[in-house]
């Protein structure tokens, strides 16, 4: 009894923890409407913040925190309103996402830049040294702050929210910033107050996490991700239901650490039960209802007809051949990089960009198509590829059943809980060991590829070949119907189409893209282990692709190019720590202004320096409204 | 996240930093014979790496040390295969020059002898992570490496010819990793005190070209087995027994008997635990507790509460240095103390010493098979590291320190192949190498066969400073053999 008490304790300081990491994120988005994947990162840089003035300034604690909580933090916050989250307003899910995604990228750029990560660092918790004993437990003065901060923080939004015009006023501009102007409201004004409350929770939640972590850029910015699955509790709306969320995670955890065995399947389940929690939860949420009446959908860019196709493809595999023949060494490896990668991305543009399912999961996919390639003669064979493919689509299938009741951000967030619980109950079994796994290159009609000029080419033959068939499927019956779903799910269930066979159709198509895709990178590198697939990798493809243009299989072999070539050749440019990350982050944050990436803004020039109207190929130019608006729409309490 | 496209992609996962680190700290003991357990324990057991360990280094470490006792010279003076004594013949220089012993036996310049061969210099490679997760993490690889160069160079090169470092940055893409060496075979000499966890990528190309040599510390199985990868201080999976068997005698049965494993979630990390936990169980031990952490753990008292309730004594851990300080300070808070603390030699690190860890990991003890390298050893070779170390900015850290002494190692042989150096007659030269200490920087290892150290030195932390605890000078090295796990 006295382990269980014990147990129930830590479990309460880390529930804490969670819920005012959660709590943050839901301020965020009921005040804002935007999912802030950044949150983490904006607690990380404060928390470096507050240790350059507390530990390497000898600024008393007091005034250190003053200056981070409510000076720093609140500017950031609506800095980046003002900056970023205004051009971001009335775009879908995914644009959000991706800016966010790249504010990210940028901060733990900034911060690796600014604070070298091999420099011993320490923040001490307040009051260190000093503790009370509760039930057999010493709990520290820094634990109990931040319980009691957890408290206070949930009143104070209570409060704030309900009971204050201001709170009101913030609400209201999530459900219609047009209606709160008419009444006097000042949107612009309510939107930075959002962001700079949601920026002063972050550094809260970063002040308080870092003393008991490691100042480490990535752990303190990746920590929060464990908080989403308290936030969704609340489906971002509730605060008390978030705090139960952060509690139950908290406690899951503690008995976890407690009563799971050490060793075999279950001792896995521990670092998994975040994600496990989040999964479970968004399996349960309601469905979401399908929104009627309203203007849809985003501009498309044209398609390229088969004599372009032809053209371009001939051109892609020809420039490929001479660069191939001209480069050496790492240059040569980098261009087929940048070729893999877009063969993978291919897979983003069908199942994203034409038909608007987000997927936080495709480096999962990739990773199933690789190692299964590599069971099989180590993937040079045909079956090899055909095995990967329909392995990575079967498991994609299963996948996109959530997908039939989430959309946008919750269908996000459920692939990233898969992505997640991959990393830590598949590919770390299947690596287990040590080692990776080898991919041999193939040899096709008596032709060996086994060459780097030979693949090299071979990868762009296959990207044009699968670039050749995503065109026909956008072309075809099937494309149309996915452009369809995405521009109106309601219309389309109003006209008697199968959104169900259409959603699993596209999703395990393109997971098997990605196994395909898979293979190759597998055979490129010669081997793949465990790492290549880790979630955040899925992250970062799909945020290259949308910089690209995820509309277009062009914006697909851009953002190959970007991620592989383009970040080589900038490294060899600029020698600063977190360059790479920098580069990505505020090459994403341009897709607030562009969401079609760089590809849509060359066809928008190209068509008005022919003086052709940019018009959609199909479905309404307009804006598309979210399903989670009308979550937002309902009261936070 | 960054192995999607080079730099940038790959590095998010914390666990994988990690990787190389478990690796290095899961350095275990090594299989010495008998008669080289003597050589090395010559002049009373725990002897000291300045003396017996010198002489038994095959004629190369008598001068090797007495060249460091002057102030320095080195590796070339150290050629076991060539010049023998030559360094020691240094001594009276003071600046102990490994050139003037290389000298010896070089006799006239050649031209271009090889790849990468000169008249005036030899350029050879060094493949790193330099830009991965953590960017800088693994630097001291090829800072540690140039300053010995430099050094090198400082005293004339070798026969005459300026040694040149190719440095080469992987961006954790094994695709990159192999294509940088396919690159650089046919550019420089050979490959100097590389350091990444994507190694394997580049093994291929090494096991392709194997008359290329190539001095590393190998992290992949693929890399160390290796004909032509000679590292300083091969470690192959296992433990070493000897601390184990050491550490036995010292706490006693009922504190073995109690013991709790904590694991970093890491591949390696769990790797060097399976092979240390196996190790230990094989001369005694019990573990009533053992779990496997997450990099981003921040609350252990679960942890605590539940060792305190199974009557643990002593606690062993794999994981980087964070992870170490937030288990101590957690152990702390709860006053829950253990005869025996024993942390992985990652621990040996500023950060485990801080102000705030301090209070926390004082009494904890430490064992490696290095020598104090950080500067805490008055060692000649410690200070020449350091003093060299620094003029290229770099700073005292176990992969600077294998990066030192890959060079040393590769020094050493180039000078041993004459005036006319080939891969095959450096290659020739370093499969005669098969005892080497780095002047006592490391436990003495067979680059040659593979061989693995067994002899350790135990550190304590005390009012926040490693403080070498046992022996005063020179290594442990008859306490056992080693696990083959």
């Amino acid at each position: 009894m006295t382990e269980f008490l014990a147990f129930t304790i830590t479990g309460i300081v880390t529930g804490a923890v969670y819920a005012i990491a959660a709590s943050g994120l839901v301020v965020t988005y009921t005040t804002s409407g935007i999912f802030n994947f950044a949150h983490g990162a904006i607690g990380m840089v404060m928390a470096f913040l507050y240790w350059q003035l507390r530990v390497h300034m000898h600024w008393p604690a007091p005034l250190a925190l003053i200056a981070v909580l409510f000076v720093a933090a609140p500017l950031f916050g609506a800095l980046i309103e003002r900056v970023l989250m205004r051009n971001v307003r009335g775009s879908d899910t995914g644009v959000a996402l991706m800016v966010t995604l790249g504010l990210l990228l940028a901060l733990i750029g900034v911060a690796f830049w600014r604070w070298k990560q091999t420099e011993p660092r320490a923040l001490p918790e307040f009051f260190a040294g000093h503790s009370v004993r509760i039930l057999s437990v010493n709990l520290s003065w820094h634990e109990l702050i931040s319980i009691g901060v957890a408290i206070v923080v949930a009143i104070f939004l209570r409060v704030l929210l309900y009971r204050t015009r201001t709170g009101v006023a913030m609400r209201a501009v999530v459900d219609d910033r047009d209606l709160t102007a008419l009444n006097g409201g000042n949107p612009s004004r309510m939107s930075a107050l959002s962001w700079a409350l949601g920026s002063m929770l972050a550094a809260l939640a970063g002040v308080l996490l870092a003393p008991k972590l490691s100042l480490n850029v990535l752990v303190l910015t990746f920590l929060v991700i464990d908080a989403y699955a308290a936030a969704i509790v609340g489906q971002l709306k509730s605060l008390p239901l978030t705090f139960v969320g952060a509690l139950a995670l908290g406690l899951g955890e503690a008995y976890a650490v407690g009563y799971l065995p050490t060793s075999g399947f279950l001792s896995h389940i521990k670092p998994a039960l975040p994600m496990l929690f989040l999964f479970a939860v968004l399996l349960f949420l309601p469905q979401v209802r399908l929104r009627v009446g309203r203007v849809v959908g985003g501009r498309s860019v044209r398609v390229p007809g088969w004599r372009e196709v032809g053209i371009t493809g001939v051109l892609l595999v020809g420039a490929t051949w001479i660069l191939a023949t001209i480069f050496t060494g790492p240059d040569l490896a980098t261009l087929g990089q940048g070729l893999a990668l877009g063969i993978i991305m291919l897979s983003l543009v069908l199942l994203a960009g034409y038909g608007g399912q987000t997927s936080l999961c495709q480096m999962t996919f990739v990773g199933i198509g690789a190692v299964v390639a590599a069971k099989i003669s180590h993937g040079s064979s045909p079956l090899g590829l055909l095995a990967a493919a329909g392995a990575a689509g079967a498991v994609g299938a299963v996948i996109s059943l959530p997908a039939l009741r989430l959309t946008g951000l919750y269908l996000a967030l459920s692939t990233l809980a898969f992505a997640v619980l991959a990393d830590n109950l598949f590919f770390l079994q299947v690596f287990g060991g040590g080692g990776g796994k080898n991919l041999h290159r193939p040899s096709i009609l008596g032709i060996s590829f086994n060459g780097d000029v030979a693949y090299t080419v071979l990868l762009a033959v296959v990207f044009m070949l699968l670039a050749a068939f995503v065109l026909a499927i956008r072309r075809g019956p099937f494309g149309r119907l996915l452009s369809a779903m995405k521009d109106s799910p309601a219309a389309c269930a109003t006209l008697g189409l199968d959104l169900t066979r259409t959603k699993v159709g596209v999703f395990a198509l393109s997971a098997a893209m990605a196994g395909i895709g898979g293979v190759f990178f597998g055979q490129l590198r010669g081997s793949v282990g465990s790492t290549d697939f880790y979630y955040v990798q899925s992250l970062v493809l799909l945020l290259m692709v949308t910089i690209g243009g995820i509309m277009t299989v062009s914006g697909a072999f851009l953002g190959g190019i970007l991620l592989g070539p383009g970040f080589y050749v900038l490294a060899k440019i600029i020698h600063i720590d977190g360059l790479t990350f920098l580069g990505a982050g505020l090459g994403a944050m341009t897709i607030a202004r562009s969401p079609n990436g760089i590809v849509g803004q060359v066809s928008g020039f190209v068509d008005r320096f022919r003086r052709r109207p940019a018009a959609p190929e199909d479905g309404i130019t307009g804006v598309e409204v979210t399903e989670e608006v009308e979550r937002v729409v309902a009261p936070v309490g | 996240m960054m192995a999607l496209g080079g730099q940038t992609v790959r590095m998010f996962k914390v666990a994988a930093i990690l990787v190389a680190m478990m690796l290095v700290s899961a350095g275990c003991g090594a299989r010495l014979t008998k008669a080289q357990l003597a050589k090395a324990s010559a002049g009373g057991g725990q002897n000291s790496s300045g003396s017996a360990l010198g002489v038994d280094a095959s004629g190369a470490a008598a001068g090797d040390q007495a060249a460091g006792t002057a102030g320095g010279a080195s590796a070339a003076g150290g050629g076991t295969a060539g010049g023998a004594t030559a360094g020691g013949q240094n001594k009276a220089t003071g600046s102990g020059s490994a050139a003037q012993g290389a000298a010896s036996s070089c006799g006239a310049s050649g031209g271009n002898a090889d790849v990468g061969v000169t008249a005036n210099s030899i350029t050879l490679a060094n493949v790193s992570l330099l830009t991965g997760p953590v960017p800088g993490l693994f630097k001291g690889a090829k800072d540690g490496t140039q300053a010995f160069f430099n050094y090198q160079n400082s005293l004339g090169g070798v026969c005459g010819r300026k040694l040149q470092l190719d440095p080469r940055d992987d961006q954790f893409d094994a695709n990159q990793n192999k294509s940088q060496y396919q690159d650089a075979i046919g550019k420089d000499f050979g490959f100097v005190g590389s350091f990444s966890v994507v190694d394997e990528g580049g093994a291929s190309v090494l096991a392709a070209h194997p008359d290329v040599p190539d001095v590393a510390y190998a992290l992949s199985h693929a890399h160390f087995n290796l004909p032509n990868n000679f590292s300083p201080q091969p470690l192959p999976p296992g433990w070493r027994l000897g601390s184990l068997n050491y550490f036995k005698a010292k706490f006693g049965p009922d504190v073995i008997s109690h013991m709790a494993l904590l694991v970093e979630d890491a591949q390696s990390a769990k790797d060097a635990a399976d092979g240390e936990e196996k190790a230990a169980k094989s001369v005694g031990y019990n573990f009533v507790y053992s779990r496997v952490i997450e990099p981003t753990e921040a609350n252990f008292t679960s942890d605590v509460v539940a060792m305190q309730q199974k009557g643990v004594k002593g606690i062993m851990m794999t994981g980087e240095v964070g992870a170490f300080v937030r288990v101590a300070k957690a152990m702390k808070q709860q006053n829950f103390t253990v005869p025996f603390a024993n942390w992985g030699a990652n621990a040996y690190d500023p950060a485990f010493v801080t102000s705030d860890a301090a209070p926390a990991t004082n009494g904890s003890i430490i064992d490696q098979q290095l020598a104090m390298f950080g500067g805490e050893d008055n060692l000649p070779e410690v200070q020449l590291f350091n003093k060299w170390l620094k003029q290229v900015g770099g700073k005292p850290d176990i992969f600077a320190a294998f990066g030192w002494e890959s060079a040393r190692l590769f020094v050493q042989a180039l000078t041993a192949a004459g005036a006319k150096p080939t891969r095959a007659s450096v290659m020739a030269q370093l499969k005669q190498i098969d005892n080497f200490d780095g002047n006592g920087m490391l436990a003495p290892a067979g680059p040659a066969s593979k061989r693995p150290p067994n002899c350790f030195i135990v550190i304590n932390v005390q009012n926040g400073k490693f403080v070498r605890a046992d022996p005063p000078s020179g290594y442990i090295c008859n306490q056992g053999d080693y696990f083959k796990a």
